[in-house]
């Protein structure tokens, strides 16, 4: 029971797990990737890194010497429950775990946007281009173009190009000028990273162009070509810019949505972002959600990067060592100088991107009625507006029940927020704080088989 | 102030319902619901229209009944709630059990309920992936299914349609009463409604509008889970439950019971419950019930086994003293007529109630002797 | 190691998840939709979206890009 629980081996986990081990503590890691290093260091099993392989061989390393850190990979939390001061956590290999102290540190995956044609074969989020390329070298095709928004887009599209892909170009919805300077004023790195994948992208000679989208993708059976087009600033598109492009893959990325299935099962207090309202855990300054014991650091509290990532995970796995009584309060002041002053610095840069790059309204306008919103069980555009108009659905959860969208395989991972502000359109008022959140309840956190079902009841 | 003939609270499948009848009746009804459009049980429910598990008269009379105005609603408004006669298939791996099976069957038949026991070849036949070693059944051909969500949304459609209208997310606020204490106005959060007939179809929550009016009714909730699978080519092609499950709906303990009930549906999902427990509104998930479920379905379709569970349903099932829905008039104030405490069939049971309520406001006679129904039975009159 | 794929013997490297093992064959498409029987393909990369989903030694519903290659194993795709 001494033991912490991390849920999650990114950058947040890791950095948490070294250092309730270097206070003496105990932990246990579990993520469903065959290796640690969550979405950032996604690479392959030796170790070959492209850039920024040093901190991760150095966590490793660490968290490898100390006996008192125990990874459990390829396994996945199906569902978690806290209760009288203990979570339970089952995991699909048919065992669960408890414990009094646990660390959320469960990551984001991209948020997306739907066109028509975006599920085709051969589309893919910009992270889920970059994350198999980083862990296999697989190519999602050989003529690409990357767009959505977000400074993600450019380490994206220069791995790309590193690795052979012709990126035929970048396209940012949002017109942003100078943002390389902002980098600057925070963090050397990421200055010097952006100066590195523009160095990439102009020497491959990628056009990037600002204000750009693509509204739709075609192809017969897969993608063959893509419609691209100038968007005003709300994203609507301007009338004669229309380009059709021959390709045969794309990356779209639209920044990431926290990952809150977890946090929301072990009932943690959560807010709703005020810039682009995702949900996040709410944490207090030594990222302890409002469930004493639970604790969660990384992208789960806001999205802001590794180096975020990183700074919470360490100052929550102090914090956690404190509470477990491992170290004095003196002792934590020590081992957390300067953190909680960059933890704010990189926040307050990180909202200001957020911001930067928000998802505009306008983007609902490429939607033709036969467009797919939930790929999952397939529902359009046109059955989602018709639940609303025809049927008297007046909130989120009723229009999914009706239409099936969102019941999927993938609990509404993909379209849940997209389909809440379509339907908050149609509706005339906005999805509310807690239809928000109620995206996030899936109490069977991933599928489980049956027969491990029936066995746990022996 | 608006006025209607009927004010009809809940907007759950009875309620949609008793509102669709009435509607086709020439009355025009106002349906009110403090949350949206089947927020309530309907949303939670298996949509299973079953004469199978029916064992008492009446219940036997009103589920037979129901059953047929299913499809006769389909074929007026349009089937636009999968609606289908899948047939229910209910088995027993017990000499005992088959018997008591048998003796079901025969009281059933003699009501109208169309039963066939089959051997294991045609049961094979029935359904290929059941576990071999159950080698006999009853098959009911007249059991159905329908989506209970779409099928409360499409009713209310047609209310809307017929100059009804559906007030979502108004709550019923208090009664207004003439000098004789009949009921003349429904107050809501919206307007004040004039009307002489109120009819309560708020499920599980009955008793609070009971207590809203001046007069009581005990409707409980009892806590009922159901697994999804992911979606499979189709394996199962009847409701598949065994005897025990027929047992668990009479019984009166309080712990978890469950067997299994299998089926699969449209949209190639699989159902699997259904647990039963009488500890108020928890709605915290119980793993031995998932577990439970997870171990009777696999022992009756073993490929299940090879499938993974995506989702759990939960929901209260709204249920009365002795288990009887109540239907009518209440006994203290005059214009109050319940259609509620359903329990586990109030989707299959929801258009006979409909009738029989539509016939009492309206002074015509019931399809049925609708006594036993009556909330009389539990109200002492003041 | 060996995999079978629809049934057919092929050779396999270590290391390599279901999904990147056959998108490196040009194997894109991996499944036919349930409804209207369109292709799909990955799409989010790590285990989200649920689009990659193909039968895995006997159980269908398979995340393919989350799933790591093991010898013998008996891939079922749909192209
Ligand atoms: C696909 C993708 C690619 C990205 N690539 C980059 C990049 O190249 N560069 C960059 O700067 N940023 C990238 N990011 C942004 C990334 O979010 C952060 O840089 C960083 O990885 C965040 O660290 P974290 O520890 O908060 O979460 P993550 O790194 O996301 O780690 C969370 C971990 O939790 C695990 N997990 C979650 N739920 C469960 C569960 N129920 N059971 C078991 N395990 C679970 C996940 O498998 C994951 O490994 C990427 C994001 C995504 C989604
Ligand atoms: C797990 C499970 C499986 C089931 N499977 C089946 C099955 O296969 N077949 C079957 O026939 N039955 C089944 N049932 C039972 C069935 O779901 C219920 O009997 C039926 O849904 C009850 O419908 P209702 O309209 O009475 O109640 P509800 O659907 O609960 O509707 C009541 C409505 O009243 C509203 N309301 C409540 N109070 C107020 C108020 N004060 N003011 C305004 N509005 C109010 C609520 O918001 C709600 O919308 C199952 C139930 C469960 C839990
Ligand atoms: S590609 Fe999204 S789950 Fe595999």
């Amino acid at each position: 029971m001494s033991r912490t629980i991390i849920v999650g081996g990114g950058p947040a986990g890791m950095s948490a797990a070294v250092e309730i081990a270097r206070a003496g503590g105990d932990a246990i890691i579990i993520d469903s990737n065959p290796r640690l290093g969550g979405q950032y260091w996604r690479h392959g099993p030796v170790a070959e890194f492209s850039y920024d392989g040093e901190r991760f061989v150095a966590l490793q390393a660490e968290i490898n010497n100390h006996p008192s850190i125990e990874v459990r990979a390829s396994t996945q939390v199906w569902r978690a429950s806290y209760q009288d001061g203990v979570a339970t956590l089952w995991l699909n290999d048919g065992t669960s775990l408890t414990g009094e102290t646990l660390l959320i540190a469960t990551g984001a995956y991209d948020r997306s946007l739907p066109f028509p044609g975006w599920d085709l074969p051969g589309s893919m989020t910009a992270g889920g281009a970059q994350a198999i390329l980083k862990a296999s070298g697989a190519l999602l095709g050989r003529s690409v173009f990357v767009a959505g928004t977000g400074p993600f887009l450019l380490p994206v599209a220069a791995s790309l190009v590193e690795a052979g892909v012709k990126v035929l170009g970048v396209l940012e919805a949002n017109r942003v000028n100078g943002w390389v300077n902002h980098l600057g004023a925070v963090d050397v790195r990421k200055m010097k990273d952006a100066v590195r994948y523009f160095k990439i992208l102009s020497a491959a000679k990628v056009p990037i162009r600002m204000g750009y989208a693509i509204i739709e993708a075609r192809g017969d059976g897969r993608i063959e070509e893509v419609v691209i087009a100038k968007v005003d600033r709300n994203f609507t598109v301007k009338p004669g810019t229309v380009e059709v492009h021959k390709c045969d893959a794309i990356a779209t990325g639209w920044g990431f949505t926290p990952d809150l299935t977890i946090a929301h099962s072990l009932g943690v207090s959560t807010d709703v972002h005020p810039i682009d309202r995702s949900v996040v855990i709410h944490v207090d300054a030594f990222q302890e959600t409002s469930q004493y014991g639970i604790f969660a650091a990384g992208e789960s509290t806001g999205v802001g990067g590794v180096d975020l990532a990183l700074i919470e995970g360490r100052i929550a796995g102090i914090a956690i060592a404190v509470q477990r009584g491992l170290i004095s309060t003196v002792e934590a002041k020590n081992r957390s100088v300067g953190l909680a002053s960059e933890r704010s610095k990189i926040r307050k840069f990180a909202n200001a991107l957020l911001s930067v790059y928000k998802i505009r309204e306008g983007w609902r306008s490429w939607l033709n009625p036969e467009t797919i919103l939930c790929r999952c069980e397939e529902v359009t555009f046109k059955q989602v507006r018709n639940v609303v108009h025809d049927l008297g659905a007046s909130d989120v959860r009723t229009a999914k029940l009706l239409s099936r969208c969102g019941m999927g395989m993938c609990q509404a991972r993909v379209c849940g927020r997209m389909v809440a502000d379509v339907i908050g359109a149609e509706i005339g008022a906005p999805a509310t704080d807690d239809e928000l959140r109620g995206i996030h309840n899936r109490p069977i956190a991933h599928p489980i088989s049956l027969q491990t079902l029936a066995d746990q009841g022996q | 102030m608006k006025t209607a003939d009927v004010v009809v609270i809940g907007a759950g499948v009875v309620g949609s319902s008793c509102a669709l009848i009435m509607a086709e009746a020439g009355l025009k009804v106002i349906v009110v619901d403090r949350g949206p459009i089947a927020g309530g049980t309907t949303g939670a429910g298996e949509g299973n229209i079953m004469v199978s598990d029916k064992e008492i008269v009446p219940e036997i009379q009103l589920a037979v009944r129901s059953r047929n105005a299913w499809f006769e609603i389909a074929d007026r408004i349009g089937n636009n709630f999968e609606l289908q006669a899948k047939g229910g298939i209910a088995l027993s791996r017990t000499d005992a059990g088959m018997a008591g099976l048998r003796a079901l069957a025969s009281h059933q038949n003699a009501h109208g309920i169309e039963t066939i026991e089959v051997d294991g070849a045609r049961l094979r036949e029935l359904e290929p992936h059941m576990n071999p070693e159950i080698e006999t059944a009853i098959h009911y051909p007249g059991d159905g299914q329908c989506q209970p969500m779409l099928s409360a949304a499409y009713f209310l459609r047609t209310v809307r349609h017929l100059k009804g209208e559906v007030w979502q997310r108004t709550e019923v606020l208090g009664f207004s009463k003439d000098k004789d204490g009949s009921i003349i106005g429904v107050r809501t959060s919206k307007e004040e409604i004039s009307t002489r007939y109120v009819v309560n179809a708020t499920g599980t929550w009955a008793g609070d509008i009971a207590r809203l009016a001046g007069s009581e009714l005990s409707i409980m909730p009892r806590r009922g889970f159901i697994l999804v699978t992911t979606p499979a080519p189709k394996l199962i092609h009847h409701k598949v439950y065994d005897a025990d499950y027929v047992a668990n709906v009479a019984s009166d303990s309080p712990e978890l019971q469950s067997s299994a009930v299998v089926e699969g549906t449209e949209s190639g999902t699989i159902l699997i419950g259904a647990s039963r427990e009488r500890i108020g509104f928890d709605s915290r998930i119980n793993m031995a019930a998932l577990e439970r479920l997870a171990k009777q379905a696999i022992s009756v379709f073993p490929v299940l086994s090879k499938l993974e569970l995506l989702r759990v349903y939960r929901g209260f099932r709204p249920y009365s003293p002795d288990h009887l829905p109540v239907i009518g008039e209440d006994a203290n104030v005059k214009g109050l007529f319940h259609c509620a405490g359903h329990e586990g069939a109030g989707i299959g049971t929801a258009p006979g109630s409909g009738e029989i309520l539509t016939a009492m406001i309206l002074g015509k006679p019931t399809f049925m002797d609708a006594t036993p129904f009556l909330p009389k039975r539990f109200q002492g009159v003041a | 190691m060996r995999i079978y794929l629809n049934g057919v013997e092929v050779e396999a490297t270590e290391n390599e998840s279901v999904g990147t093992f056959l998108l490196k064959r040009r194997q894109q498409v991996l499944r036919k939709t349930r409804f209207n029987d369109q292709p799909r393909g990955m799409f989010c990369g790590i285990g989200v979206c649920f689009d990659c989903i193909v039968t895995i030694d006997g159980i269908a519903n398979q995340r393919a890009c989350i799933t790591q290659l093991r010898d013998g194993m008996r891939i079922e795709v749909t192209s």
